[in-house]
């Protein structure tokens, strides 16, 4: 077999900011993309991990990201809002795509897990 | 503003954390990450000072492998990292000058009771030790010093450590203090090393930020 280069797919914690992204729509912070991850997928992420994937993807090209205002609460400090480019969704989408078609084969035969 | 009724005020997040979180993360990122991390301080601690102390300081320490492997992946930083391997590189000429030759030298200059010579070649691995640790000043600076930021708080985020590594060797060096090192010659040359660093530092700092 011949070399082939590594596609370059979204890892799952990619797919799932990029899916908490959707979900908040235009409130997507730091903090709330965290808690969002924290709560849906029961994961435990620290916010530097969040934002090393958030520049990762922005450097991809898949989200953008705007300064927003800042609170008393946050010490004065501004937010920095993401959402995803039209190559994020598209990304997102494939991914969601390639997700789904396998896990009809596994719920044939098993259950989804619930937590 | 009365303290007790604001609770914004009240509840401070830990400072140190919050020092180490902003030296580690990207200025893009910076102000927003720390701002996030205040806000969810500011809602647990008003269940818990304690757990929601422990929950930053945890937060800190969580993101830290993150950040610092974000940043390696920067051009400036790879500069740093490349900057980095010439100065351990330098570390080590200055040890194996240290070893090789002026101890060995001092040595054989001590036993034949020449005091004369000692003093020679301690000024020569005075001058080359100098050097060396100019270079790495010059080296840090053009690297990764900040001109938004200050000439102080640039030596405490990147010289530091590079100088506490140089004087550290240099004291492991200066292990054999009865035939080459006395107490007043160490504090000679850790001042040596602080003040050729810092000069060389200040140096191309100060032009960098004519230009």
């Amino acid at each position: 077999m011949g070399f082939m280069a590594k596609p370059k797919s979204l890892g799952e914690f990619e797919i799932l900011v990029l899916a908490a992204l959707l979900r908040l729509e235009k409130d997507a912070y730091g903090a709330r993309v965290r808690t969002e991850i924290e709560t849906r997928a029961k994961r435990s992420v620290s916010a530097g991990a969040l934002y090393a994937t958030l520049g990762r993807l922005e450097d991809k090209g898949l989200v953008q990201s705007f300064t927003g205002g800042a609170t008393a609460e946050r010490g004065g400090r501004t937010k920095r809002y993401y959402v995803l480019t039209p190559l994020g969704q598209e990304k997102f989408d494939t991914a969601i795509f390639g997700l789904n078609a396998m896990l009809k084969g596994v719920t044939a035969w098993t259950e989804i897990p619930t937590r | 503003m009365d303290r007790d009724s604001d609770p914004i005020i009240t509840h401070h997040p830990p400072r140190f954390a919050e020092r180490i979180i902003s030296a580690l993360s990207q200025k893009q990122i910076c102000d927003a990450l720390l701002g996030d991390l205040s806000e969810e301080f500011q809602a647990k601690a008003v269940v818990s000072r304690r757990r929601a102390w422990f929950w930053y300081w945890g937060q800190a320490m969580g993101s830290a492998p993150h950040l610092i492997f974000a940043r390696l992946q920067t051009k400036q930083s790879q500069k740093v990292f490349f900057g980095l391997i010439i100065i351990v590189l330098a570390t080590l000429f200055m040890l194996a000058w240290d070893i090789i030759v002026s101890r060995n030298s001092a040595r054989m200059v001590a036993a034949a009771d020449n005091p004369p010579v000692l003093t020679v070649i301690r000024a020569i691995y005075f001058i080359v030790l100098s050097i060396g640790a100019a270079f790495c000043g010059i080296l840090v600076a053009r690297l990764a010093f900040s001109i938004q930021r200050t000439y102080w708080h640039n030596v405490t985020l990147y010289l530091a450590p590079v100088f506490l590594i140089l004087v550290v060797l240099a004291m492991l060096s200066a292990w054999d203090r009865g035939l080459v090192s006395t107490s007043a010659y160490l504090l000679m040359r850790t001042g040596a090393i602080s003040l050729s660093m810092l000069l060389a530092a200040a140096i191309v700092f100060r032009l960098r930020q004519r230009r």
